[in-house]
């Protein structure tokens, strides 16, 4: 059931964009998130949908990937677009259905927030599609890193981050081979009301816990007697480099951002 | 000899109120030696061997690695990387995602630099017999693989001794057949001193010498060969001989072949009943 789990959504390539440093790539997603935000013209969502096209041809990703992640999102899409469209009372009213007006305004509001919403998700998959969960965690971290003179224990975060992932394959088949053990012995997960089968899984969280609890403890034994100490100072196995491609990608976002800006006020 | 390690005259409970689960044992580990501790569940050798690098602490007497006190915290990371120590969960000892970061993990605890951490995490994979694995996930790996692993990750920070507490234990027979012949293989060729927990008689005819332990104490100390010989000491340390042993012994007493005394492998045993048949 459980069996070749991918943890996140990473797709391995060879691409520029799985080439970036994840600092890098974290940092072109958030600005250009803020540029969506800024934009209210329509040159400003071309430029933006053109760079976001730009992306996804660069990434090579198959476009299947990025569909899945649009599948949830698309009816919030759907929704929020009718919603503006009939409540946006602004310009000239175009046609009515029933007690219904659609303005103007409506069309050009629901367009706009649409769109922002759909290229935000494409986005935001680009950047968990072509980076891996533990390299997300190694920019997050660095990124964060200035934070520690707050005494905000980043390095902790990301090592449990990273511990996290190490073991959710782990607990998944462990929780597959108990409720198996479960079933032999007559445990039905799949019929009965919502109530039964949400109860007969109390049966296999039990014995998941304790067990949780019991490879905490013995992996903290093995972290103490390799040296690990808490706090402590360490070094670095997985490096990250900062080349002059990521510079580059970060300055074509800067530069959109003031595009984006200027339109903005020139309007 | 040189002596790597001294236990003198430990003594430890767990808590004030409860029995000694160690009792007053003296020991010391040579170099290049492999030293098997045997006794049943509960006669306090895993307790013994979370000593031997400070995990625990001795309430009475020391322990000396190098020179070194376990009881003193400063000295604690110098005497971990001495003394590296594999358990019995495979899936319980494997930090990282995949197999180089987490050789890469003790590395990074005592602070090697980076630039020199590929070649330790190359050089000990390969001693393992793990090369090619370096961007497996754990969770693709069979158990015995992944004990390898925990083994390549002590064998990084260049130890003078391993402890393997009942690290073959949760393996198949072949998994554990490869974890042995590994581990003979560091013993020989790195010359590192191997301390294995066990109550595997294949892993104790291994070693060179055998401590038996029975309710926290040491009741027996010896080559493997004069202890496997002592059916009543390992039945008292509630340790089954391995079945060749068992065969060739029931065949001398219930049906009074004159068998060899000491028979303690397949091979042996094999040899005996050859030998025999050509006789007659």
């Amino acid at each position: 059931m459980f069996k070749n789990i991918i943890i996140g959504q990473y797709i391995p390539g060879t691409s520029m964009i799985h080439g970036m440093d994840p600092r890098a790539k974290l940092i072109v997603v958030f600005v250009f998130i803020i540029n969506l935000f800024i934009a209210n013209q329509f040159v400003s969502f071309s430029l933006l949908t053109l760079y976001v096209l730009g992306a996804f041809f660069l990434s090579k990703v198959p476009i299947r990937f990025f569909l899945k992640g649009l599948r949830l999102i698309a009816i919030i899409i759907v929704v929020t677009f009718l919603l503006h469209l009939f409540m946006t009372r602004e310009g000239e009213p175009l046609f009515s259905v029933g007690f219904l007006t659609v303005y103007e305004g409506g069309v050009k509001q629901g367009a706009m927030i649409s769109l922002r919403l759909f290229l935000l998700v494409v986005m935001t998959s680009m950047l968990t599609l072509t980076t891996t969960p533990i390299a997300l965690t190694d920019g997050l971290e660095s990124l964060f890193n200035p934070l520690k003179k707050f005494g905000v224990p980043v390095y902790e975060f990301a090592l449990m981050m990273s511990i996290s992932l190490r073991f959710i394959p782990t607990l998944l088949m462990e929780t597959e081979k108990i409720m198996k053990a479960q079933m032999a012995r007559g445990a039905n997960f799949l019929h009965g009301s919502l109530v039964k089968r949400v109860k007969a899984f109390v049966p296999v969280l039990v014995p998941l816990f304790i067990q949780a609890f019991k490879r905490a403890d013995e992996l903290a034994t093995a972290m103490e007697s390799r040296g690990y100490q808490g706090g402590a100072e360490r070094t670095r196995f997985r490096q990250q480099n900062w080349r002059g491609l990521d510079t580059f990608v970060l300055l074509t976002v800067v530069a959109l951002m003031f595009i984006v800006l200027a339109l903005r006020w020139l309007s | 000899m040189v002596s790597l390690l001294a236990v003198n005259n430990v003594s430890f409970r767990y808590q004030p109120e409860m029995p000694l689960v160690i009792k007053g044992i003296n020991l010391t580990i040579n170099e290049g030696e492999w030293l098997a501790v045997v006794g049943h569940n509960g006669s306090g050798k895993s307790t013994l061997a979370k000593m031997l690098n400070g995990l625990l602490q001795p309430e009475e007497g020391s322990v000396v690695v190098d020179g070194l006190f376990t009881n003193h915290e400063k000295d604690l990371s110098l005497i971990r990387k001495k003394v590296g120590m594999v358990f019995q969960n495979p899936e319980n000892q494997m930090v990282a995602t995949t197999v180089k970061d987490d050789v890469a993990f003790g590395l990074e605890n005592i602070a090697v630099p980076s630039e020199e951490m590929k070649d330790r995490i190359e050089n000990s994979l390969k001693k393992v017999g793990m090369s090619g694995y370096e961007n497996a996930e754990p969770h693709h790996l069979s158990g015995g693989q992944k004990q390898r692993v925990a083994i390549a990750g002590v064998l990084a920070m260049k130890p003078s001794i391993i402890v393997l507490d009942e690290a073959t234990s949760m393996l198949d027979p072949e998994g554990k057949t490869h974890l042995r012949e590994v581990m003979k293989q560091l013993q020989v060729n790195e010359g590192i001193s191997v301390v294995s927990i066990t109550h595997d008689l294949e892993e104790m005819r291994q070693a060179d010498r055998v401590v038996v332990m029975k309710e926290g104490a040491m009741i027996a100390e010896g080559t493997s060969k004069d202890v496997l010989q002592q059916k009543d000491l390992l039945e008292q340390a509630g340790l089954m001989l391995p079945l060749p042993a068992r065969v060739g012994d029931r065949l001398k007493k219930e049906k009074g072949w004159p068998l060899p005394k000491s028979v303690t492998n397949e091979e042996e045993l094999v040899e005996a009943l050859w030998t025999l048949k050509q006789k007659n």
